[in-house]
This record gives C-alpha cells, sequence and structure tokens, in this order.
C-alpha cells in the first residue's frame, strides 16, 4: 500500500504541476493559464496517495518489522549513552577538564549521532506529542554535553562538571521515558 | 589574574563561564556595523548580500581571543549572533529601500515623490519589523532544531569556526585545508569565469537546452550539499522534475505558446535588447544638450527600434538588416568622443553642464558605451560575411533561433564566420537561454506557491510539535514563577507574546503614518496581514535555511510588497501606495531576514552549547542597530553617487522596482501562485516531513545550484555508507565547513577589490 500510495502522491503531484505550467502567460489569458480540469485529476491522485500513505503509516508504526528493529536500537543506545555518560562521570578527576572533549568526541558522538539517525520511527510507534516529550530531554541533554565540550577546551572546569552531571541526569531521564513509552504498549 | 594548572601547564579556569558578556555585545556591535556597512555597500553594486555569520566569528575569535585574551568559546558564539543580527538589516534593507530612489530615477514626473519618505519611520518600521521576526520564530526552535534537528549547514561551519580553538590539530587544519582549496579554486574560477562561474556540460554534450545541465562551479555548494546529506536531497528533485521530467513533457504535451515562445524561442532583433535602448537614450538625452540635432538623431534612431526591440523578427536573416543603425550608433559615438576631447581637463562645473555631460570622462565612457555594444560591430562584421555566401538564403529560411543556429554551425563557412554569425544573431545565445524562460515564467513563480502551500501545510500539519515546543516555554515560566531560582534555557512565552502583541500595534501604527491618506482600517489591514506574513515567510524562511542553507528572502518580499500593494492600492495615488508598501515592506524583509538569521545561530549554538535565551536576548539587542546604519548608508551613497546610477545599480532594489511597475500595472502571475500553493498543500499532508519546502525551492532555485548541490548530498552518502559516520564527524564535516568558509571569505574580499578597482 505505501508503495501504491507514494505512486499516487508524486504522480497527481506531477500531473497537477505539469497543468500548472502547461501554458504561459499571455495578455488576457490570466487564470485560464492553468488547465484546472487536469489539475484537479493530479490533485485527486495526490489526495488518495496521501490518504494511504498515511494509513501504512498507522499500520507500519503498529506492527512494522523495521520500527520494531529501530525501537531497539533507540533502547540499546540510550543505555550505552548512559553507561558511557556514567563513566565519563565517574572518572572525570582521572581524564582532566582538557581531557573531556576528546573523551566526547571519541565515546559519544557515535552514539548520539545512531539516536538521531532512527529517532522518527518514535513520533510512528508513539506519535508526535510522545516524540517531541522525548526529542526535548534528548536534544537537552545533548546540549548539556556540547556545552560540557565547548567549557572543557576553554578550561571552565565548575562549568564542565556541571554539564557533565545535568547531562547525566537528563539522559538517564530519556532512557526512563522512552521505557515508559515500551512499558505501556500493548502486548502484541 | 592567576590560575591553577593542570600537568601540561594549561589554566584550570573556576567560576561561570562567559557567555552574555559586555565585551561580547561591544565586539558584536562594531563587528556587525562594519560587516553591515561593507556587505551593504557591496549588495548595491554587486546585486547579492553574503551572510555575515561565518566573518563574525572569524573576525570575533581574532579580536576577542586575540587581542582581547577572553577564553569562551560561547562569548564568540554570542559575539557572532549579534553581529549577524545587526547585518540582518541589510540583507532586508538593501532589497526594499532602494526601489523607491530607483522609482523616482527612472520616472521622475510620476515617481519623484518617492524619495520624500519619512526616514525615520523607515527604520522604525524595519526595527519593529526585526522584533517581530523574532518574536515569531523562537517559540519555534525546538520543533526545528530539537525536534526536526534541521541541519542548517551555514549554522555548522559557524559552530566548526567556534570550536577550532580545542578541535585538535586535525579538524582544524582540515578545515584550514577546506578553506584553502575552495577559496583558492574560487578565486581561479572568479578570474576565468566571472561572478557567478558555471559550466554547461549539457551543453558540450549537445543535449537539449531544456535539460539545463549546467553546474555551478562552487566548492562551497558542495560543502553544503555534505552539510546537508541525505535530507537535503529531496531539494535536488524538485530542480529534477523541473528540467528532467515537465520540461521535457511540455516539448510535446504543452501549449503552443510554450513550445513556440519558450522551449524553441524565435530569433529576435540582433541589434538591440531594451537596456540597451535606455542606455542610448540617456545618453543620447546629454547628447542634445550639446548638439540638439545630434540627440534627437540618436533618439531617432533608437526609437522605432525600441518598440521592436522585443519583437520577433521573422527570420534570421533581417536582423542583418539593422546594418545602417549599427553604423549610425558607431558614427553618434564619434560625435561624443570629439565632444569630449575638446572639453578642458580642469571645466567649471557650468561648463560642463552647458555641454550635458557631468566630466570630460563621463562624455568619454557614454562614448565607449555606446561603442561597446557590440553587436553594433558584430552585426557589421556578420554582414560583411554573409554578403557573398549561400547561407544568406539558408537563414532566411529558418525563423527559430535553433533553425538559425544549426544552420550556421552546419554550414561550410569558416570557424571564425560562424562564431561571427552566433554572435551577431544571438542564435546561440537566445537558444541556451530557454532554462531561463522556463524558470522565470513558469517554475519559479510555481515554485513561490509550493513554499507558500508547503509552509502552511506544514505548520498545520506540524502541530503537535509546535504546540509541544510553546507548552515547554509556558510551564518553563509557571516553573519560575513557582521557584524564581529556576533557570529557563528559553526566552520568557511572556516576552514574546508581548513581542507579536507590541510588534504589531507598532507596525499598524508606523503604516498608519506612513502616508498622510492612510486611515486607521488600512494601516491596521496592512500590518495584520503583514504581520501574518511575518510568521508564514519567516517559517519558510528559517525552513528552507535549515534543510539546504539557501534562503528566498527576494521572493518572499516580492509576495509581501504585491499584497500590501493590492491593500494600498485605493490611496489617493500611486506615490502613497508604494511608499507605504515599501515601508511596510522593509520591515517584513528585515523580519524574515531576523528570523532566518536567529535559527541559523542557534544551530550553532546548539553544536556549542550556547543557551538559547542569551543568543536571543543578543539577537534582539542587535536589531535596532542596523537599520540605523544601513539607512544612513543609503543616504549618503544616494547623495553622492545616485541609487539606480551606473556607480550605484542596486540591482535587487532593481528587481523589486521593476516588480512594483509591473504591480502597479497589473502584471502579477496570481494563477500560478496558487496552483503552487496547492501543490505544497499536497505534500505537506504527505507525512514526509520538509518535502515540500524542498521541492518548492527546488522549483525557485537556479537549476545549476541544485545540481552542485546534489554533488555533496551524494558524496556525504557514499561516504556515511562506506566509512561510516565517524568518518563523516572526524573527516567530512570539518573539511566541508571549510569548504563554506573559505568560498564565503573569499567572495567577501572580491567583493571589496571589484569596489576599490572601480574607484
Amino acid at each position: 500500500m505505501k508503495n501504491i500510495g507514494t505512486l499516487l502522491l508524486f504522480g497527481g503531484f506531477i500531473i497537477a504541476a505539469f497543468a500548472s505550467v502547461q501554458q504561459a502567460d499571455e495578455k488576457g489569458l490570466d487564470w485560464a493559464a492553468i488547465n484546472w480540469g487536469l489539475y484537479a485529476v493530479g490533485a485527486v491522485f495526490g489526495v488518495i496517495g496521501i490518504g494511504m500513505l498515511r494509513s501504512a503509516a498507522i499500520e507500519a508504526g503498529a506492527h512494522s518489522a523495521m520500527v520494531d528493529s529501530d525501537m531497539q536500537t533507540i533502547d540499546d543506545t540510550l543505555q550505552t549513552l548512559v553507561t558511557k555518560v556514567d563513566a565519563l562521570n565517574t572518572g572525570r578527576d582521572d581524564i582532566g577538564v582538557y581531557g573531556v572533549h576528546t573523551h566526547i568526541d571519541d565515546n559519544l558522538v557515535e552514539e548520539l549521532d545512531a539516536f538521531v539517525e532512527v529517532r522518527e520511527s518514535i513520533a510512528h510507534r508513539y506519535g508526535l506529542q510522545k516524540y517531541a516529550d522525548l526529542m526535548s530531554q534528548f536534544a537537552l541533554a545533548e546540549r548539556n554535553l556540547n556545552r560540557a565540550w565547548s567549557a572543557s577546551a576553554d578550561g571552565y572546569i565548575d562549568e564542565t562538571w556541571k554539564c557533565l552531571d545535568n547531562a547525566q541526569n537528563l539522559i538517564r531521564g530519556a532512557q526512563s521515558l522512552f521505557r515508559s513509552y515500551r512499558d505501556s504498549e500493548p502486548a502484541a | 589574574m592567576a590560575h591553577e594548572l593542570d600537568g601540561q601547564g594549561r589554566p584550570i579556569r573556576r567560576g561561570k563561564y562567559p557567555e552574555l558578556t559586555l565585551p561580547a555585545v561591544l565586539v558584536g556591535y562594531v563587528l556587525g556595523a562594519i560587516i553591515a556597512l561593507s556587505i551593504g555597500y557591496a549588495s548595491l553594486i554587486l546585486g547579492f548580500s553574503i551572510e555575515g555569520s561565518e566573518l563574525a566569528a572569524i573576525l570575533g575569535w581574532g579580536i576577542l581571543r586575540g587581542i582581547m585574551k577572553r577564553t569562551s568559546i560561547i562569548e564568540n558564539n554570542i559575539n557572532q549572533t549579534i553581529a549577524s543580527a545587526v547585518n540582518g538589516a541589510s540583507a532586508g534593507m538593501m532589497f526594499s529601500v532602494p526601489a523607491l530612489f530607483i522609482l523616482a530615477r527612472e520616472n521622475p514626473e510620476k515617481y519623484g515623490g518617492l524619495t520624500e519618505f519619512n526616514p525615520v519611520l523607515m527604520v522604525l518600521a524595519c526595527i519593529t519589523g526585526g522584533i517581530l521576526g523574532l518574536a515569531f520564530i523562537i517559540p519555534l526552535r525546538k520543533q526545528m532544531i530539537d525536534f526536526n534537528r534541521l541541519a542548517y549547514p551555514g549554522g555548522i561551519a559557524v559552530a566548526a569556526i567556534l570550536k577550532s580553538p580545542g578541535a585538535g590539530m586535525k579538524k582544524a587544519a582540515l578545515l584550514l585545508t577546506g578553506a584553502t582549496i575552495s577559496g583558492v579554486f574560487f578565486l581561479i574560477m572568479l578570474y576565468f569565469k566571472g561572478g557567478h562561474p558555471d559550466e554547461a556540460v549539457g551543453q558540450h554534450l549537445g543535449l537539449p537546452s531544456f535539460l539545463n545541465i549546467t553546474f555551478f562551479l562552487s566548492l562551497m555548494t558542495v560543502g553544503v550539499g555534505f552539510l546537508s546529506g541525505r535530507g537535503g536531497l529531496v531539494f535536488g528533485y524538485g530542480g529534477f522534475i523541473c528540467y528532467f521530467l515537465l520540461a521535457p513533457l511540455l516539448g510535446y504535451f504543452g501549449n503552443d505558446n510554450v513550445k513556440n515562445d519558450i522551449l524553441d524561442p524565435p530569433v529576435r532583433s540582433a541589434l538591440l535588447t531594451t537596456s540597451d535602448i535606455d542606455d542610448i537614450e540617456d545618453i543620447a538625452e546629454d547628447l542634445k544638450i550639446h548638439d540638439e540635432a545630434a540627440g534627437a538623431a540618436l533618439i531617432t534612431l533608437v526609437k522605432p527600434e525600441s518598440e521592436a526591440a522585443e519583437d520577433v523578427k521573422p527570420n534570421g536573416v533581417t536582423v542583418f538588416n539593422d546594418v545602417a543603425q549599427a553604423r549610425a550608433i558607431l558614427a553618434s559615438a564619434d560625435v561624443i568622443e570629439k565632444l569630449a576631447n575638446s572639453l578642458p581637463d580642469e571645466a567649471s562645473p557650468e561648463e560642463m553642464k552647458a555641454v550635458g555631460f557631468q566630466s570630460a570622462e563621463e562624455a568619454k565612457h557614454a562614448a565607449d558605451r555606446l561603442r561597446s555594444i557590440s553587436r553594433a560591430k558584430d552585426v557589421i562584421a556578420a554582414a560583411d560575411a554573409l554578403a557573398s555566401s549561400d547561407l544568406r538564403s539558408e537563414l532566411a529560411s529558418q525563423s527559430t533561433a535553433k533553425g538559425v543556429m544549426t544552420a550556421i554551425q552546419t554550414s561550410d563557412a569558416p570557424e571564425e564566420s560562424q562564431q561571427t554569425l552566433l554572435k551577431a544573431t544571438r542564435a546561440e545565445e537566445i537558444y541556451y537561454d530557454v532554462p531561463d524562460g522556463l524558470r522565470l515564467g513558469l517554475f519559479r513563480p510555481t515554485g513561490i506557491g509550493v513554499l507558500i502551500g508547503a509552509a502552511i501545510g506544514g505548520i498545520i500539519a506540524a502541530f503537535p510539535l509546535v504546540r509541544s515546543a510553546i507548552k515547554s516555554m509556558q510551564q518553563a515560566a509557571a516553573e519560575k514563577k513557582n521557584n524564581p531560582n529556576v533557570v529557563s534555557d528559553e526566552m520568557p512565552i511572556k516576552v514574546l507574546y508581548g513581542g507579536v502583541i507590541g510588534g504589531a500595534a507598532a507596525l499598524a501604527f508606523i503604516t498608519m503614518l506612513t502616508v498622510e491618506n492612510m486611515g486607521i482600517g488600512r494601516g491596521i489591514a496592512m500590518a495584520g496581514l503583514g504581520t501574518l506574513w511575518i510568521w508564514i515567510a519567516g517559517v519558510i524562511v528559517s525552513e528552507c535555511l535549515g534543510r539546504t542553507n539557501w534562503s528566498p528572502l527576494s521572493g518572499m518580499t516580492l509576495i509581501a510588497v504585491t499584497i500590501l500593494l493590492f491593500i494600498a492600492s485605493g490611496l489617493a495615488n500611486d506615490t502613497s501606495a508604494i511608499i507605504s508598501s515599501v515601508i511596510c515592506g522593509a520591515a517584513i524583509c528585515v523580519a524574515i531576514a531576523q528570523a532566518g538569521d536567529m535559527m541559523l545561530d542557534l544551530k550553532s549554538g546548539y553544536l556549542v552549547g550556547a543557551l538559547p535565551k542569551w543568543q536571543q536576548t543578543g539577537q534582539v539587542l542587535g536589531t535596532w542597530l542596523g537599520p540605523i546604519v544601513i539607512i544612513m548608508l543609503i543616504f549618503a551613497l544616494h547623495d553622492t553617487y545616485g541609487l539606480g546610477s551606473e556607480n550605484l545599480p542596486a540591482p535587487q532594489g532593481a528587481a523589486l522596482a521593476s516588480m512594483i511597475n509591473g504591480v502597479v500595472g497589473g502584471d502579477v502571475p496570481t494563477w500560478r501562485y496558487t496552483a503552487g500553493a496547492g501543490l505544497g498543500l499536497i505534500l505537506a499532508f504527505s507525512g514526509l516531513g520538509g518535502v515540500g519546502v524542498q521541492i518548492g525551492l527546488g522549483f525557485y532555485m537556479p537549476f545549476d545550484i541544485v545540481l552542485t548541490y546534489t554533488i555533496g548530498c551524494l558524496t556525504r552518502m557514499y561516504f556515511q555508507k562506506k566509512k561510516g559516520m565517524k568518518f563523516i564527524e572526524d573527516v567530512g564535516i570539518p573539511l566541508a565547513a571549510g569548504l563554506i568558509v573559505g568560498e564565503a571569505l573569499v567572495g567577501v574580499g572580491n567583493a571589496f577589490v571589484q569596489i576599490i578597482a572601480g574607484g
């Protein structure tokens, strides 16, 4: 259904776009420069395509193997991030303030990117509102890590430690939130 | 101040991490004013604005860290935020305000009163617009940056500069390497190919011109595409749909006026274009003061042609009937040259006035201009080449540019003669202008409509995200009320509500004061619709910048002024309608520019861990200065050189002036905007995030940029798949950011060199 929906959406778009540019402007032509009949045909195809895509998305959100796999990736990534940020925070005195930013580059960037790569599946599975709530938490955690990076590069130790503490709490919060979503899912 | 040191002797700093500080604000003001003046002046000559954030970050780096020994990445981020906020007025005002001076210059009888607008009101309107733009866009920060993770390639480049002190030697070296490669490459391209270097690969391969396979030779554009990655590819689809799908379809199934006028254009007058005629008429008017007969003869010479300049000539050979006219134009040049030579070097103003030209130099320049209408010489040369050729009758049977071009290229005439004939007939030039005709007449207005529809639909479709973002700001305000010690990350939502309501009211009040007979109802209607448009266009521009780094600012302003002129059309005269519309339109243009700049800076801020509220405060603090600096620059330059003159052509203002003339004359393709908006709505509700805005921008932008940008996207996708995300983060992003920085800096440098070289 997704493929047919995509085909109808873009087929309809192309037809309506063609109807929009089929005729050049000429004096007195004005609104007749658009082939509105053909345009309407394209628009109808497009709307049917949207309907099919939306149904396919709802269906996929509930049952798709790909979304299931993404959910697992998110869970694993958040767990790894929690572990690594905990470790960074615990060992920060040994790493030293100037070592934190290289530690973040070497150990956390890949996990953060992996989460971002599959994040949209959260919206497919749990809806936009829950997606927004989780992303709020995650983005705040990431911004604190970025601030810890900057403060570390500049040698500001109090700020670096404070941001690492914040990031630790926020990433744990994101993990709890995500797990609460999963726990509230009806059993398949 | 003494610091404790770490094992390697580096200072360990305690206490607050400097962010929004007085030095950052003051340096931001100074740099912002310098950048706004420089870029504003350059844009009046070159016709485009340059984003100032990268320059501000680099200069700030040098001043704050190098001279003032400051030590904070996020403090420099505030400095560049303020500097680019000051510069935001440059992009907004240089596009709009000069239109008033240009219209007055072009038609002093009808529009002479346009220059008497109130500059204080203009400044107040632009400051109000800037605040409105920010108040509308700030609540969308979470949606665009935190939730949708828009790339903002320019923001990534700025962040790479800001982070360079701590990023390590390898990344800094990559940034510098990228900047050097792209800067040197751009310099070479500028030298060999001029201001917008491109390569018509399709033309070399003999492909049809409507496919428009021309690449913009810009490594910055490749870098921008790289930073956008797979997400930016849809922007390319918009262009592919236009030129690889719709254009061929139009060739088969389009109506005759598309097939004949655009896809297979006829040959046109070879000798003069309408802009040539305008220039010649100006020169002739000056010449008339000195020698009435000679001036009148020159005007008569081009007058009949001016009426027919854009008319189609029935076949390719008649273009050579202009030979006599070409010879007469060259003869007039000789008359002016003689006049110039007869003038003393130090002639008094009275003497100069008596001969029409301001100086001997200007008279010589006019003579050169007449001669430099190179087609006059080409037409004579081509007519000579054809005099005894069989090709003459072959050309006589052709009526289209392609037909003439093919006839010349397949003839037995020597290569040199072929080139002379192609140049004189303009056949090749007209044939390879087909994509411009398609874009300007069909795809661009449709694209503007798609952008509008997609933005409105996008706001509706993403309503839960927008609501969540605003709700979190409201929650922060409530928490702060309950516990004053809570530190909020965002500017208080009540301040933003106040900004919107107060800004809209102030804009209505200012609009009412712009002209005497405005009236309360019309003033409120103009400001109300203007405010609504600031919201919609701010979202469009911010999203376009976020997904592709390009902004349809000019298109959004053209729509704004069109709407405003429509409301103002009931005023006593066109002058009042235009003044009020351009003042309100300038406010909207500044608002949109500020909104886009804010989001770009917030992205840089996100990447360096800045607190959004300090950046938002910094941007607001920078909003007032730009309009004051720019209006002073505009008046100073106008008094010295005259806006719209050869010394100061102000191409962006000229484009708006021409559009205003079109709107006043009832020439606006509303139907194509409407059809495009429907297309945008369909895509917005598809559930495919951002696809409508990107496809709309693909319709709107020149295809050479789209093609080169796509190379960057595909390169990123290839390396991401082959080498992984770590390679992209460690190597790709610093290198791509360097490509952006290098070309941007050379672009700014080149602007100054051109201005200095031009005297």
